[in-house]
């Protein structure tokens, strides 16, 4: 059997009991938002499918960052930090041992993330009786973002010194660094959208429901003001393809160099 | 006497810097099928350094390091990883996934290393046996001793039935118990014709197993070669005389000088013990003497025709400790090269 289909299959196993956790989150999420609501009034909810799974994904951003940070934060930098590379780097390819890695871990979270989807699904049925085209479309959105986010989450597995710091630092960047400096540069100069920021390709997978005519929205307080929504389809491809690309290959080249 | 062409492993000029820090220098070694080799030397010498690089785990500044394919080839192991996995290595203090068993990690990694799964549940339940694991099977990593982990460490050098096994310091954390174990395990790997490549403080350790010896220090072999070769470069050699009735304290030193008068002939180019010239000391307490002699062979039978025709000592063993000749060894070696460093200081 090949090595990384080997691995793969043990870190299914191995991360078991995180998988766990975060199908609860995913569950108790779906169900504080979409099911608890309708019990106390079943008038409250949105009228229509695609409005309901556009309330229901509005946190799904989290889940994905969250997720992305504790299922790859470790895949590289928990080698040198517990120093179990020294067992098992002589024993395959290092390149095949992190592919390994990172395509188990991938799926467990994909896993997660397709219940998740899955139990709002169920729910639209229950209250809908229909399922919509862009409710897949936000899936496969929602997957290619989590690759995005997941090897820019790698790159820092790759570098840092503990899973922690990884960890740390990936939600630091996606949750406040990002967000402080797009609002800066949208201050300085607003006509030029973000799309140099990965988590700002997050917002299609719920403006896929429903997309924009004009993708901004303009205001004066202080100053002329204009905040991006959404970038388009085409750029939001083209643009995580990049990170996906560059991403991968700086963490096998930081990975490669690194030797303790 | 190696083979002709059984050379398993190569170490061809390697040199590793870390930023100005020599940390191996210029090493060359080579290494038979089925050899035991122990490589000796002070903290800081290079030997995890040397294993690492030989485990591919560091790269060489300069030099290769070349291991037998399945062909008899030597390939370099930069070009030709692959050669290395029908290794097994133990290098530092070993660190495995702690909320899995040893079960579930010795399954993975005999997997990764390509051991048949049609053996592998017996084979897994061998090696736990033999490190005496067996019990501690379906536990999770966390909660073993240290010296547990080493034994688990051991365990997974050899899951796949290597031909060769690397160790790096195998006896560290382990109590005198687990290190009488893992010499016997060292003892029957080498009954199997494995090539062992072992490094340790631990002197006694090394001269019960090992058929040569490498003593690094700073980055650079100082020497290479088995025990009687290296006995030869030192000037003098010790032996134990164990003694079945103790000798008089009152009288000792008297009879001390006698018993030296009798073997002058054999201790005459031998270094003393004492500033005095003293050759041949008594321990009380082991009923032991220590003889120090000029170390030609002949020279020991003839000690011992001596002490049994001329002396009316009473004698249960006679021997040469192997330790004590490697710590001289080690430390002449050692103290060679410091004192060369001194001389070039002025």
């Amino acid at each position: 059997m090949n090595k990384m289909w080997i691995t793969l299959l043990f870190e299914l196993k191995r991360h078991k009991g995180r998988f766990f956790i975060f199908t609860i989150i995913s569950v108790a999420v779906v169900s504080l938002s979409g099911l608890i609501p309708y019990f106390i009034d079943p008038d409250a909810i949105p009228g229509a499918f695609n409005d309901f799974a556009q309330s229901q994904l509005s946190f799904i951003n989290y889940i994905i960052i969250f997720g992305a940070c504790f299922f790859f934060g470790g895949i590289i930098v928990e080698e040198f930090q517990h120093k179990t590379y020294l067992i098992l780097f002589p024993k395959t390819e290092k390149l095949k041992l992190i592919a390994g890695k990172y395509i188990g871990n991938f799926i467990l979270f994909a896993t997660v993330l397709s219940i998740f989807y899955g139990y709002t699904a169920i729910l639209g049925l229950v209250f809908y009786q229909q399922l919509t085209i862009e409710f897949l479309f936000s899936f496969l959105t929602c997957i290619f973002y989590t690759t995005a986010i997941s090897t820019f989450v790698l790159v820092f597995s790759s570098c840092m010194r503990s899973v922690s710091s990884a960890i740390v630092i990936s939600i630091v960047f996606l949750f406040i660094a990002f967000d402080m400096i797009s609002t800066f540069i949208g201050l300085a100069i607003p006509y030029v959208e973000p799309i140099y920021f990965i988590h700002y390709h997050a917002s299609l997978i719920t403006q896929v429901f429903d997309f924009p005519e004009v993708r901004y929205i303009e205001f004066t307080f202080l100053f002329h003001m204009r905040t991006w929504l959404t970038p388009t389809y085409v750029t939001g491809i083209i643009v995580q393809i990049i990170y996906i690309v560059f991403d991968l290959a700086l963490s096998y080249f930081i990975f490669n160099l690194r030797e303790l | 006497m190696p083979k002709p062409n059984s050379t398993i492993i190569r170490f061809e000029n390697i040199t590793k810097e870390f930023g100005p820090i020599k940390a191996v220098e210029n090493l060359n070694l080579e290494i038979h099928e089925g050899e035991i080799i122990g490589l000796v030397g002070p903290n800081g010498a290079g030997k995890t350094t040397s294993i690492k690089m030989l485990a591919n785990i560091l790269r060489p500044t300069r030099g290769k390091i070349l291991v037998k394919d399945d062909r008899g080839q030597l390939q370099d192991i930069a070009t030709e990883p692959k050669n290395l996995l029908k290794s097994g290595f133990l290098i530092d203090i070993p660190s495995f996934y702690e909320g899995l068993t040893a079960y579930e990690l010795l399954k993975y990694f005999a997997k990764l290393q390509k051991y048949p799964d049609g053996n592998l549940e017996e084979r897994i339940d061998e090696i736990l046996k033999m490190v005496e694991l067996v019990e501690w099977k379906h536990q999770k990593v966390k909660i073993y001793s240290k010296g547990m982990k080493q034994k688990l460490g051991l365990a997974q050098a050899i899951i796949h039935d290597p031909d060769i096994i690397v160790l790096d310091e195998p006896q560290t954390g382990l109590d005198p118990k687990a290190r009488i174990l893992v010499r016997e395990i060292l003892k029957d790997l080498q009954s199997e014709a494995k090539t062992i490549f072992l490094s340790s403080h631990m002197l006694y350790e090394i001269s019960e197993v090992c058929d040569k010896i490498a003593i690094i220090d700073e980055g650079k072999l100082m020497e290479f070669g088995s025990i009687p070769e290296l006995e030869k470069k030192l000037r003098s050699q010790e032996i134990r005389c164990e003694l079945l009735a103790p000798l008089e304290l009152e009288h000792l030193s008297t009879s001390l000088k006698e018993l030296e008068e009798k073997l002058s002939p054999y201790l005459e180019n031998a270094e003393a013990y004492t500033d005095l010239g003293h050759h041949i000391l008594y321990d009380p307490f082991e009923r032991n003497l220590k003889i120090q002699y000029d170390g030609k062979p002949e020279s020991q039978n003839l000690i011992l025709e001596t002490l049994i025709k001329e002396t009316d000592l009473k004698i249960k063993a006679f021997f040469t400790p192997k330790t004590t000749l490697l710590e001289k060894i080690y430390t002449s070696m050692i103290s060679k090269k410091d004192s060369i460093k001194d001389i070039d200081k002025y």
